[in-house]
């Protein structure tokens, strides 16, 4: 082996004994450097290209998210000088899997008031709650950020609906001190958590307020919209019957008629119901749904009445020329 | 919106729009370029492009005609130039299967229902969601964040149309982590979306 040969490989050999020797700290000093390198260049690229041009840095930090320091990400989330992208992100990655309650130190950035709305939504929707937690997201439902409010009254609804259905109630009924964001949560979390198939009364007030809501000329779109969708997602006979008679337009009819085509088969099996089969029939004119074909035919049959054998063979002659299949996912 | 007048002008005299789609003449149905995704580059030095889906039948610039995961923020409607951010429109596209107006109508309710969720953008993921305590399908409630091609994924991919992704694990709905993976990172984007797993209509505007 010639000298210089020999120097190389002392050398390269010492390299190598101190890579061995470096510390945990030294490592994770490193290892920082580089996610604070990417998350540096993501805030500078999302200033001037958009956040989809982004996937390639998003992806590199994501695979290395168990590693990523989360002191480094809490700084991030917290540096106004940082794109609102990377501060996002930021929220993501140190959430990362997710599906498990909040720990104390993501409880504290929860209630930060410092922190921008948008990196506390994005930390708020990927925790699980619990009753124990139903002081906090109660005070971060009062807040004013709209989608802060409206994520943490629906995540109160999940957690602890005891609690959540009352105030939804109330938030719903009070107009002038409620935001058009915290009633759309409202109607959400009284439809998802409120258990209305089995309790009449509270479904029905729920159905008349939905349904004033659509109906009304001062209510704003989002507001109606959810309203219709909240209804259609109750997925009870008097719930889309309210719907199709409300003035919902055809995108929420289409919508709340995909969704309960099973339960809108079921509306007309016997004992038959005159009005439900015209129900049914007219609605098969905003979607018409094939598997319904069979319980129309079946019940015009046995009602033996004119004007719904008319309705109803105009009912099908929709399902024929342009039905669609039922789709199964909604019943899940 | 002739559909909602003719419903308020029904009320009066008591009828319901549903009587007078449903027994007058058929139902308006999805027109123009309701339904189909819209693309535009500028991402990236054009590595990438954004990805929406058209509310209104046609673009106009008075209006609020696509729905977008803008970036920040939630799934909005929004304006043309939103969309376009100043960029150059890259067409329209729909599924390789082609979907009727009906099927168009189904995919802008799913769309408008997301929109009713105020879903958080998602960088990392498509559809990220908790694979715990989803159903067997990500209905739109689950969902915890959404990327702008992510919005077109799902609503395609909840109608059973196919975009991007294997035999098994194609459809983004799906609860599963190995599907939520399969639709992550760069292994789809807008670009590639549009490009190879949807079919382009025009490039002429909506």
């Amino acid at each position: 082996m010639k000298r210089p040969t020999l120097v190389l490989c002392v050398a390269l050999s010492l390299a190598i004994g101190s890579l061995g020797a470096i510390s945990a700290h030294q490592r994770a000093v490193a290892q920082s450097a580089t996610d604070e390198a990417l998350l540096e260049r993501m805030s500078a690229e999302s200033q001037n290209q958009g956040d989809d041009g982004l996937l390639d840095l998003a992806h590199q930090l994501w695979e290395r998210r168990a590693a990523i320091d989360p002191a480094l990400l809490i700084r991030y989330m917290r540096d106004t000088s940082k794109s609102a992208t990377v501060r996002n992100f930021s929220a993501e990655l140190y959430v990362g899997d997710g599906g498990v309650a909040p720990d104390a130190r993501a409880k504290t950035l929860l209630t930060d008031e410092s922190l921008p709305p948008s990196v506390r939504t994005t930390l708020l929707v990927r925790y699980v709650y619990t009753p124990d937690d139903t002081k906090m997201l109660h005070s971060l439902a009062s807040q004013n950020s709209p989608d802060l409010s409206f994520h943490a009254l629906l995540l109160l609804g999940k957690a602890n609906p005891v609690v959540a259905i009352p105030e939804a109630e109330a938030s719903l009924a009070d107009a002038v001190h409620s935001s058009s964001e915290k009633r759309q949560a409202a109607l959400k979390v009284l439809a998802r958590y409120g258990g209305l198939r089995a309790k009449p009364d509270l479904r029905n007030r729920f159905i008349a307020s939905a349904v004033g809501i659509i109906n009304s000329n001062d209510q704003p779109a989002a507001l109606k919209e959810a309203a219709a969708f909240s209804l259609s997602e109750v997925r009870h006979a008097d719930a889309i019957a309210a719907l199709l008679r409300s003035h919902a337009d055809r995108t929420l009819r289409t919508g709340a008629i995909d969704e309960n085509f099973d339960i809108l088969a079921n509306m007309i099996v016997a004992p038959y119901h005159r009005e439900r089969v015209l129900l049914v029939a007219e609605a098969m004119q905003d979607l018409p749904v094939r598997d319904l074909a069979g319980p129309l035919r079946a019940a015009a049959d046995a009602l033996g009445d004119s004007e719904v054998s008319e309705r109803v063979a105009i009912a099908l002659k929709a399902i024929n020329e342009r039905g669609v299949a039922g789709n199964l996912k909604w019943t899940d | 919106m002739r559909i909602r007048a003719l419903a308020i002008v029904a009320s009066v005299v008591g009828l319901t729009a549903a009587h007078l789609c449903g027994f007058v003449g058929q139902a308006e149905a999805a027109s123009g370029s309701q339904g189909y995704a819209v693309y535009r580059d500028g991402v990236a030095a054009n590595l990438t492009w954004h990805a929406a889906i058209m509310d209104d039948p046609h673009w106009n610039s008075t209006s609020y005609p696509v729905i977008q995961a803008p970036g920040t923020g939630n799934v909005v409607y929004d304006t043309w130039n939103s969309f376009l951010a100043g960029n150059t429109y890259q067409g329209r596209y729909r599924p390789k299967s082609a979907p009727s107006s009906t099927q168009r109508d189904q995919f802008l309710a799913t769309a408008h229902r997301i929109v009713t969720e105020r879903i958080p953008y998602s960088l990392a993921y498509q559809v990220w969601y908790n694979t715990t305590t989803s159903g067997t399908y990500v209905s739109t409630d689950e969902i915890q964040g959404i990327r702008c091609d992510g919005v077109v994924e799902y609503v395609y991919e909840w109608h059973s149309f196919r975009v991007y992704g294997s035999n098994s694990l194609w459809d983004v709905t799906v609860n599963s982590s190995s599907a939520r993976l399969h639709h992550s990172g760069t292994a789809v984007t807008p670009k590639s979306q549009a490009r190879t797993y949807l079919t382009k209509i025009a490039d002429s505007l909506p």
